[in-house]
């Protein structure tokens, strides 16, 4: 074997990827040839540092919590999935499932999996750069677009940590995937968001309706997300969305809703 | 699928989770997407669990699924700015196998350089050459396995890997140059 055909082989050969036969021939190429030798050397230890420098981090909580919560969900045949639902949110449940048959009925994107569709398009950081102007206002795979910021709002008994981003898409479900994302609760903690949705000619329907203080307010499920959406005369649809699958009454929630829908 | 079942899948696919969240990452560019990604991967996989045969390489098998999810589905349309023309890239292909600089230069100030900077220079790759690079040098996945998870020949994957590397070289040349020059002035 030459340095020509030797080097032909160092990518194999590092990959381990050669035959016996072929792997013989060329250490013994190898230990008469220092130039190929060095060469060999050069391609292992730069593979060595490509792996030690690309290694992954570990995945974050949140994400593991996310597909553990996933397989339970799966696991558990579909009638028992929704008795849970109906047994734990039965407004919600039944909102979830209203909201499932009208999507399906206006020809939104369908899913597989109830609950746990990607709807997401874009992440926090890439909101607060479009509202910071660094980026355009686009969210990529959707027709999404970014309205501006508005202050962090602090609600009565509830630590927020929502980051204030109103965002306008074309359809609900893709803004309050929008918002789920956009909220960073720790794990525990109580915190709500508050966005507002600009969908030309959208009303808030009429599944899970309440009426309060004279307006009405509708309420959804969002994967562990409960959330209140209320119309606007203005400025089009509003929610307040609870995060990470805390506890709270339903009583509570829609007070919280009513006092913002009232400021 | 019973409880058994499920325990065991449970056990070894949350095994892998962190090179499957990691490679998610380094595809996708984008941590809400390789969330997404992954979770989809998950389901996917726990949904076709009775085909997975026991004894062979589940790692090898998820990551397939892995790769197919996000070809079909997080390969999208907006990336396409971000894609080289193939042609337009030959001559730096060449140039970049024929790179000598590399070796010539000083190795503790190219492997000096930080993680962000290599990752950096992964990001620069093309999507296709970015894949089989973290598939057989991150994963240490073989030609065979690439080119079933891609759906390419293993002859595509083998020169898509060389040129990569050949690609990554120069990238990271160029970064401790740079940085060299920095530290200098």
């Amino acid at each position: 074997m030459n340095c020509s055909e030797a080097r032909k082989l160092v990518h194999l050969f590092v990959d381990g990827a050669l035959d016996p036969r072929a792997n013989v021939d060329v250490l013994a190429h190898l230990n008469m040839c220092a130039a190929c030798s060095a060469r060999f050397e050069d391609a292992k230890k730069f593979e060595e540092f490509l792996r030690s420098k690309l290694r992954h981090d570990e995945t974050p909580a949140g994400v593991r919590i996310r597909l553990e919560s996933g397989i339970a969900r799966l696991s558990q045949p579909w009638p028992a999935r929704m008795a849970w639902r109906l047994k734990r949110h039965p407004m919600a449940a039944m909102s979830g499932v209203a909201a499932v048959l009208a999507i399906s009925l206006v020809g939104w994107q369908t899913c597989g999996v109830l609950f746990t569709c990607p709807y997401v398009r874009a992440s926090a950081d890439h909101y607060l750069r479009i509202a910071a102007g660094e980026l355009p206002m686009t969210v990529p795979g959707s027709a999404a677009t970014l309205a501006g910021s508005v202050p962090v709002r602090k609600f009565d008994g509830l630590e927020h940590s929502g980051r204030g981003v109103f965002a306008l898409s074309d359809n609900l479900r893709d803004a309050v995937g929008d918002a789920y994302r956009m909220t960073h609760c720790p794990t525990g903690s109580r915190c709500v968001v508050l966005f507002s949705v600009s969908l030309p000619g959208v009303d808030i329907g009429n599944h899970d309706c309440v009426e309060m203080h004279g307006r009405k307010f509708t309420r959804w499920e969002y994967d562990g997300c409960r959330l209140v959406c209320w119309k606007d005369e203005k400025n089009g649809l509003y929610c307040i969305m609870v995060c990470k699958k805390q506890e709270m009454e339903d009583d509570a929630l829609l007070n919280i809703a009513s006092l913002a829908a009232t400021e | 699928m019973n409880r058994a079942d499920q325990q065991i899948f449970e056990k070894i696919a949350f095994e892998h989770v962190d090179r499957l969240f990691g490679t998610a990452l380094k595809l996708t560019r984008n941590s809400a997407e390789a969330e997404d990604l992954v979770q989809e991967t998950f389901t996917r996989a726990f949904q076709h669990f009775d085909q997975f045969e026991q004894g062979t390489n589940f790692k090898a098998w998820i990551f397939r699924i892995l790769v197919n999810t996000y070809i079909n589905g997080y390969r999208r349309k907006e990336r396409a700015p971000v894609l080289v023309d193939f042609t337009e890239m030959e001559p730096v292909y060449e140039e970049a196998a024929q790179e000598t600089s590399f070796l010539n230069q000083p190795a503790e100030s190219l492997y000096d350089l930080l993680d962000d900077e290599v990752k950096q220079a992964l990001e620069r790759l093309p999507e296709e050459y970015r894949m089989v690079l973290l598939l057989a040098s991150v994963e240490g996945f073989s030609y065979e396995e690439i080119a079933k998870m891609v759906g390419c020949p293993i002859g595509t994957v083998m020169s898509r890997l060389f040129r990569a590397r050949a690609l990554m070289r120069k990238s990271l040349v160029e970064y401790a140059r740079e940085r060299g020059l920095r530290e200098k002035k």
